[in-house]
């Protein structure tokens, strides 16, 4: 398995959960986190990134903060 | 003969939406997405009654939504999904079994709509293991529907190269199945192409060609809706409306090209029916205009033909502006549609 593409992936959904960032800043994020990939992600859309962080805020759920904690927290 | 099929839902508003087709005999499969009744509410009577109906003729096919099968590290969450899956067809006979490419968690998120992931050898290699991993835990066939998220063009532009990989067809030189591993083959769907496809500026017959058609097992369609952002408009994969005329003309266009494919899947979300008079009647409408679609399909597809073993025509795509019924008479969680 990939530690480093697990790293990618978390980093980018935190840039796409962010929403105090614009999308081009959020584009800027989620090249800067495709680095540790060391592979070319290729243009990236602003309209498409930024509805992507629509759908990880809608969507995305948080881990249980510790392992008692049996429902995961909804962030949205 | 293609099969016509409809994607089950847990929602009493399904229940009410869907009855009359299937009292009119129109479905010959169903596709229940297994991951989503294993939550503490479970599954109404009358829907495990169906799922049971179906699965005694071997007309059950299982669509999961929740493995996140590009995810770059293993999760308790995955080993929980497969020991779920395990269970699930020990106790009902499903035909077989298919996923989403993309991943749906990472760090400190356990789920999210499904993310796109590079195309590149590490990321195929964990996808191969993956599925690995699915076919061991159920022995099915083991399938996998394209994505319709891209955060830029080359998401759409590789994704048929990388199914491709993925799939990697375990067949000898003359089309024969391998003795010892079942078939992987492809879920395309359709509205997946045509939305990416627009939102990327490339022609979904441009995106197609670099599709492996020759694994086409299933194709899905379904409807979505229009997102404004400034002056674009993105297409979203919503499952809360009918099937678009360009799906549809998709769909006549590629299944004579498609050798192997058994069944197209209609796909509406239950949460997007009931709300109004014209709703319920609307989805009935639609969906006996696409099984008629399906059953005048004149053998492009023929489930009982030898698989072909040739590959995908052109690799990479060319954008362009960027401006621009067995089953007569049965009874009968929230979840994302945009994959």
């Amino acid at each position: 398995m990939s530690e480093l593409l697990q790293a990618y992936q978390a980093a980018l959904l935190e840039a796409l959960h962010d929403e105090t960032r614009d999308p081009a800043e959020t584009i800027v994020a989620i090249e800067a986190a495709a680095e540790v990939l060391g592979e070319e992600l290729g243009p990236l859309d602003e309209a498409l990134v930024d509805v992507a962080g629509d759908l990880t805020r809608q969507w995305g759920r948080l881990k249980p903060r510790d392992p008692g904690d049996s429902q995961a927290q909804h962030d949205s | 003969m293609i099969e016509f099929g409809l994607a089950v839902m847990p929602e009493p508003a399904f229940a009410a939406a869907a009855l009359p087709i299937f009292e009119e005999g129109l479905v010959d499969v169903i596709e229940w997405s297994f991951d989503m009744g294993w939550g503490t509410d479970g599954i109404p009577s009358w829907l495990r009654s169906l799922l049971d109906d179906y699965a005694t003729s071997n007309d059950l096919l299982g669509h999961g939504v929740s493995f996140s099968l590009l995810a770059g590290e293993p999760t308790t969450h995955q080993a929980r999904w497969l020991d779920r899956l395990r269970q699930e067809t020990q106790t009902r006979t499903y035909r077989h079994i298919s996923e989403h490419m993309g991943f749906i968690g990472a760090g400190r998120f356990s789920f999210a709509a499904p993310l796109p992931v590079p195309f590149y050898d590490e990321a195929v290699r964990i996808g191969i293991h993956r599925l690995n991993q699915i076919e061991q835990a159920c022995c099915l066939d083991v399938g996998i529907e394209n994505l319709a998220t891209s955060l830029g063009p080359r998401d759409a532009s590789n994704q048929g190269a990388f199914l491709t990989a993925l799939l990697n067809p375990p067949r000898s030189h003359d089309g024969s199945r391998h003795p010892d591993r079942p078939d992987r083959f492809l879920v395309l769907d359709l509205h997946n192409v045509w939305a990416q496809a627009n939102n990327t500026a490339f022609q979904p017959a441009d995106l197609l060609d670099s599709y492996p058609l020759h694994l086409v097992r299933e194709i899905h369609v379904s409807g979505g809706s229009w997102d404004q952002r400034n002056d674009r408009r993105i297409r979203r994969d919503t499952h809360d409306a009918e099937v678009p005329t360009e799906v549809i003309e998709l769909l006549t266009t590629l299944a004579p090209q498609c050798q192997n494919l058994t069944t197209v899947m209609y796909e509406r979300l239950g949460t997007s029916l009931g709300q109004s008079a014209n709703d319920d009647a609307n989805y009935r409408t639609d969906v006996g205009h696409v099984a008629s679609i399906v059953s005048d399909l004149d053998g492009g597809g023929n489930a009982s033909a030898p698989p072909d073993p040739s590959g995908p025509a052109s690799p990479t795509p060319t954008r362009t502006d960027p401006a621009t019924t067995k089953h007569a008479t049965k009874s009968g969680d929230e979840r994302s549609a945009e994959g």
